[in-house]
């Protein structure tokens, strides 16, 4: 019986985009204009080609290093200002307005800036997602440290711990499950940014794929990013879970 | 009395503390020698939690000073342990790390011989997080007592507890006091808990010491007629001044 149980968890998941795909491919059976609306049989065609001609996987892999990278970046320094900012008065006081500021600025407003001061080659690409994810991470760490719990950090002082071991022993461990909600939503403003860098000027990754493949009309492509997309999309989410999952096990004991 | 006496002497001369225009302590002079028990009893709201955590160093006084060992307090000293009225664990951490934190050079053996002592050594590996409330303050009095150190200050450390754990508690509070000479300030509204481990209590009421009282029961202490009197010249007084503070009516 617990078996079962299993066993239809595992699957009702998957039943909508199931029949998403069956549904996609009866609208698409006979219709006129397949070349606005490709049938699931003509993208499958064209991810098979693809990846016979490794172009797929190096787009994925050229896409992948920039976001990676980007997200080495910017959740780097989120990660060390909002450390400052929550650990520091004078940091809080000097930088932390200044931060929330800039927060609201959309990211996507700035390509063009960034593209003046950058040029169009990788570094820009970098740097749109080092900025993009470094919101996200700043302002959760920054949250996660002010709501550490006061008596536990008064406990701390009592048994004599400094400053150092009061961070590593108290205020980090505190902090790290709101580090990690930031990591999760970083991840999803990752690829967004990258995308968005990536159609406007590349030669390379998916993005470029994707406004490359409309302006040839090549419409099974296009839909073919889509699902990559969300399928990066689906596996950076399944990665943070698992770090979740063991960074906090004491959470769910 | 067979102590090898390392507590600290504290003394607290006319001390004061005020909350904005609210005066909290007034006047307070206190001395508390090597080695003593002394329980602090009086309502809720009386200054007394604040007063142990101004001899800790967590909370400063407006005038008036507090001397340890001779030395002005200023700031926390880990010679001085403070067990809160709730267990503060670290929630990450196992139960034995969470006792390691008060031990000396975070020594695994004198650790766990602290848990022994609570009755919880087979729970040392367990999250903090999964135990009960008195198991939790079990291993917070494991973790305060595994140092050395020479003050033990308890603001109500039993107060959440059931009655029997809570016995079984004060059973080891005051073993542990026996063995290690520490002084010890046990703050509470318990009156039987400070008749039972206690040298001397102090009442505090409407901001100054109302009473200072030497309980001279023999130890292991036993509730009888004799404590029943402690017990009872104790709550006179508290309830005298309960008369007084009655301007406000619900």
């Amino acid at each position: 019986m617990d078996r079962l149980k299993k066993a239809i968890r595992l699957i009702v998941p998957w039943l909508l985009p199931i029949f998403l795909i069956i549904w996609w491919y009866l609208a698409t059976i006979n219709t006129t204009n397949a070349s606005i609306i490709p049938a699931p049989g003509k993208v499958w065609n064209r991810a098979v080609s693809m990846i016979k001609t490794g172009q797929l996987q190096e787009y994925t892999a050229v896409s992948t290093q920039r976001a990676l990278l980007g997200l080495l970046i910017g959740g780097g320094i989120g990660l060390v200002l909002a450390i400052l900012t929550g650990i520091s008065k004078t940091a809080d006081i000097i930088l932390n307005t200044t931060i929330q500021m800039l927060r609201t600025v959309p990211v996507l407003a700035a390509i063009s800036l960034m593209i003046i001061w950058f040029g169009i080659g990788e570094a820009v690409k970098v740097y749109m997602v080092a900025f993009g994810v470094f919101f996200p991470i700043y302002i959760n760490t920054y949250h996660g440290i002010q709501n550490v719990d006061k008596g536990l950090i008064e406990m701390g002082k009592v048994y004599g711990l400094n400053q150092f071991q009061l961070f590593t022993n108290v205020i980090f461990p505190s902090a790290l499950s709101s580090i990690l909600v930031g990591l999760r939503l970083s991840l999803g403003t990752m690829w967004l940014i990258l995308i968005a860098a990536e159609t406007i000027a590349t030669d390379a990754g998916i993005g470029y794929m994707a406004m490359s493949a409309r302006e040839l009309m090549q419409m099974d492509k296009v839909v073919l990013c889509l699902l990559i997309y969300a399928l990066l999309g689906k596996l950076s989410d399944i990665i943070a879970r698992a770090l979740e999952f063991v960074l906090l096990r004491w959470q769910r004991a | 009395m067979e102590k090898n006496l390392k507590g600290y002497e504290i003394k607290i001369e006319n001390l004061n503390k005020s909350f904005g225009k609210l005066e909290i302590l007034k006047d307070i002079n206190l001395t508390i020698p090597q080695g003593q028990f002394i329980a602090i009893v009086g309502h809720s709201g009386c200054g007394k939690s604040t007063l142990l955590r101004m001899i800790e160093g967590l909370d400063s006084q407006t005038t008036g000073d507090i001397f340890v060992n001779d030395k002005k307090v200023n700031g926390v000293d880990s010679n001085v342990r403070f067990i809160f009225q709730d267990a503060r664990l670290l929630p990450w951490k196992s139960v034995l790390n969470n006792v390691r934190i008060g031990v000396k050079d975070r020594d695994k053996k004198k650790a766990e011989e602290a848990l022994a002592h609570v009755g919880l050594l087979d729970r040392k590996k367990v999250w903090s997080g999964i135990l009960s409330g008195g198991q939790k303050q079990r291993v917070s009095l494991a973790r305060a007592l595994s140092g050395e150190h020479s003050v033990l200050l308890l603001d109500e450390p039993l107060g959440a507890l059931d009655a029997l754990t809570r016995l079984e508690m004060q059973n080891l509070i005051e073993g542990l006091w026996k063995e290690q000479g520490f002084t010890a300030v046990l703050v509470t509204h318990d009156v039987s808990e400070a008749v039972k481990l206690a040298d001397r209590v102090i009442v505090i009421d409407g901001n100054s010491v109302k009473l200072d009282l030497e309980i001279s029961l023999p130890r292991p202490r036993v509730k009888n007629n004799d404590s029943s009197y402690f017990e009872q010249k104790i709550l006179n007084y508290l309830m005298r001044s309960d008369d007084k503070t009655d301007d406000f009516t619900i």
